[in-house]
């Protein structure tokens, strides 16, 4: 059985510079290699997904991990971050992206964060 | 800076000092392609009529009914691109409406002055309007036939309009960017571009515009 990945952000909303912080929680997780986490900033549309820039990706596990196990991490949103943008036809935002390295199919979860642009001045 | 120049030149929705992105990179290339196509298409047709008119090929005959099929689709394909080649020639049809804005790289939140002048007034038949606009370029999988293909596709996300007044007297509008509307962006498969626009409505006929491309930053 391949590992499943969970993850929760401290809520708020984010603005460039700023750390997103939260936990990663893995299921079935004992045939985990590496498991990685980053900021990725996602445009999107009705049929296509595509990541236009991974940021501050981070190993939070190199060993097996034991089922049920909750690593905590800590990522920095660039400074040049570019906001958040939703549209009827599709949109741009930032997500955490959590990944495992494992024999056969990798395991992958995304969860969405907010992101507004820096403030003026 | 050369390059840019030449960036500009061929996605006219960008200002002059900014790149462009895969997305617009990769519309340029079907145009290019499309138009590449059609003339091809054109010589196939002439090919099978000159094979027609020497005899070479029996209309009756098999080789005749292909290539009559063959004629046609060469045939069609001319005419479109005749009618491509000249509205690409022919542009926005704008040339007597000049507008133009500063600044032209702003925030949202700011605000930018257009500049408008109708230069040759005898042109007009319409209402003439200038505008700031922002465009959506988004991609899609279109279904034709059971075959699947990437388009791209547009829609205007947000706009604002003035109306000029007839005349060629230089005239001055404002227009102030919402802090929660979309920012300029160059994608893979979504781009943003804003632009400054001065169109005439002319009922039942294609509309005459020109544009000046602004980048708004969020």
């Amino acid at each position: 059985m391949s590992a499943r990945l969970s993850i929760e952000v401290v809520a708020g909303t984010h603005r460039p510079g700023d750390r997103v912080t939260g936990a990663v929680t893995v299921t079935d997780g004992g045939r985990v290699r590496t498991l990685t986490a980053s900021l990725v900033y996602r445009e999107w549309t009705r049929d296509y997904s595509e990541p236009a820039r991974v940021e501050g990706a981070t190993t939070l596990a190199s060993d097996p991990v034991a089922d049920g196990a909750r690593l905590q991490f800590g990522l920095s949103l660039p400074a040049d971050a570019l906001p958040n943008h939703i549209s009827a036809r599709g949109g741009l935002r930032w997500e955490v992206v959590a990944e495992t390295d494992v024999p056969g199919p990798d395991a992958a979860a995304r969860q969405p964060i907010e992101v507004e642009a820096a403030g003026p001045g | 800076m050369p390059s840019l120049m030449a960036a500009h030149a061929t996605h006219p929705h960008l200002p002059a000092d900014r790149s462009p992105g895969p997305q617009s990179r990769r519309r340029k290339s079907d145009r290019r392609f499309v138009l590449w196509l059609l003339p091809a298409l054109a010589v196939v047709a002439f090919v099978a009529a000159a094979a027609f008119l020497t005899g070479a090929v029996d209309a009756e005959s098999d080789g005749g009914i292909v290539g009559g099929i063959v004629f046609a689709v060469g045939g069609a394909g001319l005419v479109i691109a005749f009618v491509l080649l000249a509205r690409a020639r022919q542009g926005t049809g704008g040339t007597h409406l000049q507008v133009t804005g500063e600044p032209l790289e702003l925030m949202r939140g700011d605000k930018v002055h257009a500049r408008f002048r109708i230069s040759d007034a005898a042109k007009v038949s319409g209402k003439v309007e200038v505008g700031l606009v922002c465009v959506v370029f988004y991609d899609i999988v279109q279904v034709t036939n059971g075959s699947r293909r990437r388009v791209t596709r547009s829609e205007v996300a947000w706009e604002a309009w003035q109306t000029a007044q007839p005349g060629t007297a230089p005239q001055a509008f404002d227009f102030s960017v919402p802090r929660d509307a979309p920012f300029s962006y160059e994608g893979t498969c979504l781009s943003l571009a804003w632009r400054l626009t001065a169109r005439e409505d002319r009922p039942r006929r294609r509309d005459p515009h020109t544009n000046e491309p602004v980048w708004v930053r969020p």
